[in-house]
């Protein structure tokens, strides 16, 4: 017969039931005598045997490996107490039976305690048998039972790893979708606003944890005309963003299809833009149960008129410079994809230099405070108010912050988004371009493009300095491109277009090539390098550098030298304007 | 690049000889004047031709000064015109230069023991 390891189960079989193993503590052979008769007389299932002393009972306890272990209470050097503990060491599940001469109660609850299984008296030994059959399967329960919750705490413990596992696949898919929704928004949804002279220009969106469809579009006309459109698509994240991108694109669309079809040199009406966008997608719309609120603007700069169409938006703060008094004014259409058919009706203003517009997204007059309460419009007016004689960037800037403050919470609940315009001089602008080739040797007409504009364009006379300097920089840009951004292909082209208002020069430097952003602050140089001179010259030389994408998506390099300068070349030298 | 030379005693005056060094020809400039920069250790570079010069044609003249006090030489720059001297205090490269209004003041004061730069 073959003895299981430790812990293995014996095979319990109705037909050929294995023997039991006893170990036997008993000093008097004739009591061992007597228990061994009385097991064989109950049947030949056992393998008895019997140590005598501690030392002979621990060695058996580990080599003979028995099933049930049998006690005497008391042994000259051992007890039955001793001899429990010393098993429960060993395996808490090894039955142990007391078998001694007499026992009282106390000490009876005492060896339950140590955890004998059962206790039998001498003189009546013929319940043994059972007894041992008992003891064994109940130890044989107990191990079941003990390896069933061990398997089941193997299984939980698997259980609560892969909620892990998947919680963190969710939490980083989570992260993932509001990057993805994040540069949605960044790139198709908000783009750089233009430039329009005679209008100064800034927007601002702070997004908030989950991204909003906040969107805005920049339309501008050459002949001082610009048309926008801020908008907002219910719901969040990336849904809400993909269908602001597909609305922008279907205003996009109307608007392309519109001027197509309208008279040579005509606009098409704001409100047939809004409309033919609004029949394109009304039906999606409806089907994805969303909608959109959005106002679509024509600022006309040379009537100064406004001509808005407000479908269910917050409307248009505008800041009289005159009166030095704020309103809003609001339409009465209806949000985008609520009913076929909608008829939006256009409003028009007038509005004067100096005049401030403000659009905004519903996240900043709804932004609450811990009580509850909404930052609302008279606080927005109120605080453009004040803040009026702020350029329109740090404008926008300041509503931010104030509403930050307002709420005292770093998560947003929803995107605030303004944009604002500021009014300037109306003012004739003076326009030329050219398309050169980004060949090196293109760098000189770049250079007798610059000063021929700068000779017949400019009302007043400039100095030579001024045209000096810009005909520097212009040259550095370009040729910055044609290294950088086409990487010295020389077939590739770069549109130059200049504009002169009464006091300053714009030059616009247009390509399709790599997108290179110049160093944040060029470093002073000091002798020890003698490339990556462009850039630093470039801000040395005109009062603004601006890169950005055009309403086309072409890179662009705009620089801006005023006539007077309104920067002393100081040691840092770095136009900020 | 064709470079007229004109030595006198050990002082290699060299007309730089374009009326626009910017980044389609400066490449042109630093590679065709490096023999130049090997011969001799007193150069001087007349830019009176130059009416205009971009940040290549300034990191071509900072080239060959580098080249020059390698080798324990000399670099004289001389007949600037107006523009070209203020791309040149644009970005502060005068300190670094020294600059003499015309070639026979630049000459003199790279054969007597060195002068002040004007």
């Amino acid at each position: 017969m073959s003895v299981p390891a430790p812990g293995q189960k014996w095979e319990v079989c109705t037909e050929t039931r294995k023997e039991l193993r006893i170990l036997h503590l008993e000093d008097s052979s004739t009591d061992a005598e007597l228990v061994k008769r009385q097991l064989r007389e109950a049947g030949p299932r056992w393998i008895v045997r019997r140590a005598a002393t501690r030392e002979a009972f621990v060695s058996e306890l580990e080599e003979f490996h028995p099933d049930v272990v049998l006690a005497d209470y008391s042994l000259p050097d051992f007890d039955g107490l001793s001899a429990i503990r010393q098993v429960r060491q060993k395996d808490p599940d090894l039955p142990v039976i007391v078998v001694t001469g007499v026992l009282g109660d106390e000490a009876a609850v005492t060896l339950i305690r140590a955890g004998a299984n059962d206790y039998l008296l001498k003189d009546r030994l013929a319940g043994l048998p059972l007894a041992v059959e008992r003891a064994v399967q109940q130890a044989e329960q107990s191990r079941a039972r003990k390896r069933a919750e061990a398997e089941l705490q193997d299984l939980n413990a698997e259980l609560e790893e892969r909620i892990a596992t998947r919680t963190a696949e969710l939490e980083q898919l989570r992260a993932y979708d509001a990057e993805v929704g994040l540069r949605i928004q960044r790139s198709l949804l908000f783009s750089a606003p233009p430039t329009v002279s005679g209008l100064q220009i800034a927007a601002l969106t702070a997004p908030s944890q989950r991204i909003d469809g906040d969107f805005y579009i920049f339309l501008p006309y050459p002949d001082h005309t610009l048309d926008f459109a801020v908008g907002d698509v219910m719901g969040k994240g990336i849904p809400a963003a993909l269908l602001a991108a597909a609305l922008k694109s279907q205003f996009h669309k109307a608007l392309t299809h519109m001027t197509m079809v309208s008279e040579r040199g005509t606009l098409p009406d704001p409100q047939d833009i809004v409309m033919l966008a609004h029949a394109q997608l009304v039906r999606e719309l409806i089907e994805l149960e969303s909608f959109a609120s959005l106002c679509y603007v024509r600022l006309d700069l040379d009537r100064q008129t406004v001509a808005m169409v407000d479908c269910g938006h917050t409307g248009m703060l505008h800041w009289h410079a005159a009166a030095r008094r704020c309103e809003i004014l609001h339409g009465n259409g209806l949000p985008l994809g609520i009913r076929e058919g909608e008829i939006f009706e256009p409003m028009s203003v007038p509005f004067a230099s100096g005049d401030l517009l403000l659009f905004f997204s519903d996240g900043i007059t709804e932004a609450r405070d811990k009580a509850g309460e909404f930052f609302g419009a008279e606080r927005l007016m109120q605080h453009v108010q004040s803040n009026s004689a702020l350029e329109p960037g740090l404008l926008v800037e300041s509503i931010h912050q104030a509403v930050m403050a307002f709420t005292n919470t770093a998560r947003l609940p929803d995107d605030l988004t303004s944009v604002c315009l500021r009014i300037g001089q109306p003012q004739a602008r003076e326009r030329d371009a050219v398309n050169v080739r980004s060949d090196l040797r293109e760098l000189r007409a770049v250079r007798e493009f610059v000063r021929q504009f700068c000779a017949a364009r400019l009302t007043s006379e400039p100095t030579m300095e001024f045209v000096d300097s810009l005909e520097l920089a212009v040259n550095e840009g370009a040729s910055n491109i044609m290294r950088h951004a086409y990487l010295g292909r020389p077939n590739q082209w770069i549109r130059l277009e200049a504009e002169a208002g009464p006091d300053s020069v714009a030059v616009h430097l247009k390509h399709l090539g790599r997108s290179f952003v110049p160093p944040e602050s060029p470093k002073v140089p000091d002798g020890t390098w003698d490339v990556g001179f462009g850039t630093y010259i470039m801000a040395r030389s005109v009062d603004q550098v601006r890169y950005h994408r055009d309403d086309l998506g072409r890179n662009c390099v705009s620089l801006v030298k005023f006539l007077k300068s309104r920067k002393e070349v100081d040691s840092n030298g770095i136009a900020d304007r | 690049m064709e470079l007229p030379i004109d030595k006198t005693g050990d002082v290699a005056a060299v007309t730089v000889p374009v009326d626009e060094l910017d980044a389609s020809n400066a490449p042109e400039l630093k590679r065709d004047i490096v023999p130049v920069l090997q011969a001799n250790t007193k150069v001087v570079l007349d830019l009176s031709r130059v009416r205009f010069m971009d940040s290549s044609g300034l990191g071509a003249m900072l080239s060959c000064l580098r080249q020059l006090n390698a080798r324990k030489g000399e670099l004289k720059l001389c007949g600037m015109t107006r523009q070209v001297r203020s791309a040149f205090e644009l970005v502060r490269l005068h300190r670094i230069f020294d600059i003499y209004a015309d070639r026979a003041e630049a000459v003199r004061a790279l054969q007597s023991p060195p002068a002040c730069p004007s």
